[in-house]
């Protein structure tokens, strides 16, 4: 069996109860050896308790959750040794430095990268001497994926990693997780930024009201959810959406007044023909063309708003 | 890949990281410090002010002793320990620990040196007082003066790391930090002597551990004879800080849910 194909967490029919509360549902996923696998969904989809229960911090109510083989929640050595943790939010201890802090957890590995290295990665070496009450937010947040590091694990479980960065921050973010892939780290990471899973992760499962909606690839995910193009342009003078549609141009067409041009949106499969009859038809004169294309993003509203009977019969794409 | 360092590292690198976490936030160790301070001023004024209006030495402040003694031990062991453990708890760094290979026990162990200083410090400013008040007190009296404060240290930080233990709410920490040694030294005889109490109360009382330390101090400062023999007693808060201090390392939980 080829490395990549070797599951090294699998998560099957997860469920998890608080009292009558359902958190987690029937939630089955993979992620393989190497790869980026991201976890999206809206607020309150159950994200952090996926990941928490898969790092062991909390026990399924029902099915299991096996990382390297093991069992998290009883194999805690086994398991903390191999997988490291970015937590969403955790208080260091305020009045270490970030150096202090991160030797004092590199203490707890038999094998580690050097520090300074770490830090330079995460642009924090200016910051070493600097206290952790005093580190800004996005600081702080580094500082957890640096510890995250620091003893060369298997598996990298980030929570909301990118959650309080500035977008320059987070693209550095994204090389030093392509980076730490590259060393042959599995990567399992949780976010709502749809830039950051269809940026980083080899693929993404979308969960929604406890529940995988789908997942997959993202481009795949993209192609098979969200496969409508908005073509939009303008045309001088007014026009009208019957008037439109007898040129047969295909789509769902849209047109509002503004000033001496008529701005038209057409959503359709095939944004090509579109443009190909515009381009063709007589007296139209269209000019500006845009052509936006399904996204992630478009997937994630359209799952997010579904109601729960849909995300049920979504379900199929589980992995 | 990383297998976990040796025990013996980790609680090295912890009990650093927990001394500078105390000596860099010094105002719980300069309250502490300032409220020991003040109580011994207060006994020593009241000392002269007695001394002054009856002409002889009223030794207040040596009869006070034992009282500043378990006040000072009772605040490391609360103020010192049970708070700031229960605050790591709920500001989630307990829970950042357990996701990393760091062992509960080089955690909790980690935590020890620097109290276990403090007591030592408080041990050797309660025999100087002790002296300054009695200047021939027989060498055998200083030993079981520090061997009493050493014990009783132990003994009621092994409580402290019991409360902080399941504990996840730090005012619920602060609060019983401040009301259990008030409890403590109504019921060990710091306060008013024992014996004024109902033999059956003051029999319950004397099963406290906290009244074994005052009642041990007592007897040696005023050089009485002892109510239970000192072996017994040094041998029960040995016990207590063993069985408190194991049940605390079972017992603690990284998380707060």
């Amino acid at each position: 069996m080829n490395e990549r194909d070797r599951a090294v967490v699998t998560v099957d029919r997860l469920s998890k109860h608080y009292g009558d509360r359902s958190v987690l549902r029937d939630v089955s996923l993979r992620v393989h050896a190497g790869e980026v696998f991201g976890l999206l969904g809206p607020n309150g989809a159950g994200k952090t308790t996926t990941l928490e229960t898969i790092v062991g911090l909390r026990r399924p109510t029902d099915g299991t959750v096996r990382v390297l083989g093991r069992d998290p929640s009883v194999d805690r050595r086994y398991v903390t040794e191999r997988m490291a943790v970015q937590p969403q939010a955790a208080t260091l201890f305020p009045t270490l430095t970030v150096a202090e802090t991160l030797d004092l957890f590199a203490s707890f590995y038999r094998d580690v990268r050097r520090p300074e290295e770490v830090l330079d990665e995460l642009d924090l070496g200016e910051a070493r001497r600097v206290r952790v009450k005093h580190l800004s937010g996005g600081q702080e947040r580094r500082l957890l994926i640096a510890i995250a590091l620091i003893g060369n694990p298997e598996i990298v479980v980030l929570d909301e990693p990118s959650a309080g960065l500035d977008p320059q921050a987070r693209r550095n973010l994204w090389s030093i997780i392509r980076r730490q892939q590259e060393r042959g780290t599995t990567i399992l990471l949780s976010t709502h930024h749809m830039d950051e899973a269809t940026q980083v992760c080899d693929r993404i499962a979308v969960l929604v009201d406890g529940s995988i909606a789908a997942s997959g690839e993202p481009e795949t995910l993209v192609r098979e959810h969200a496969a409508t193009a908005t073509v939009t342009f303008e045309v001088p003078g007014r026009t009208t959406a019957d008037e439109l549609r007898s040129h047969d141009i295909p789509g769902e067409i849209t047109v509002t007044a503004k000033g001496a041009v008529s701005l038209v949106g057409i959503v359709t499969d095939d944004p090509d023909a579109v443009l190909r009859r515009l381009t063709f038809s007589t007296g139209l004169r269209p000019r500006g063309f845009r052509v936006a294309h399904g996204s992630l993003e478009d997937l994630f509203i359209d799952l997010a708003n579904r109601p729960t009977s849909a995300a049920e019969g979504d379900r199929a794409h589980s992995p | 890949m990383s297998t976990t360092h040796a025990f013996p590292a980790q609680v090295r690198s912890f009990a650093a990281a927990h001394a500078r976490d105390l000596v860099r936030d010094p105002r719980s160790i300069i309250a502490l410090v300032a409220s020991f301070l003040a109580l011994i001023g207060l006994l020593w004024g009241v000392d002269a002010l007695v001394a002054t209006a009856s002409g002889t030495p009223a030794g207040v402040l040596e009869r006070g002793l034992p009282l500043v003694s378990s006040t000072g031990l009772m605040a490391i062991a609360f103020m010192l320990t049970t708070v700031p453990l229960v605050r790591h708890r709920s500001t989630g760094l307990l829970r950042a620990l357990s996701t990393s290979p760091a062992r509960r026990g080089a955690y909790l162990l980690g935590h020890l040196p620097i109290r276990v200083g403090l007591v030592v410090v408080e041990a050797a400013v309660v025999i100087v007082l002790a002296v300054w008040a009695a200047p021939i007190r027989p060498r055998s009296d200083l030993i079981a003066i520090a061997g009493t404060i050493l014990l009783g240290g132990a003994m009621l930080l092994g409580f402290g790391y019991l409360l902080a233990a399941r504990l996840s709410n730090p005012d619920t920490a602060m609060q019983l930090a401040y009301l259990l040694p008030m409890l403590a030294l109504a019921t060990s005889g710091a306060l008013f002597p024992l014996a004024v109490l109902p033999e059956w109360v003051a029999g319950l009382f004397r099963l406290l551990p906290t009244t074994w330390i005052v009642g041990a101090l007592e007897a040696v400062i005023s050089q009485g004879p002892q109510p239970v023999p000192l072996a017994v007693v040094w041998s029960l808060m040995a016990a207590f800080a063993l069985v408190s201090g194991l049940a605390a390392a079972r017992l603690h939980r990284w998380d707060v849910g």
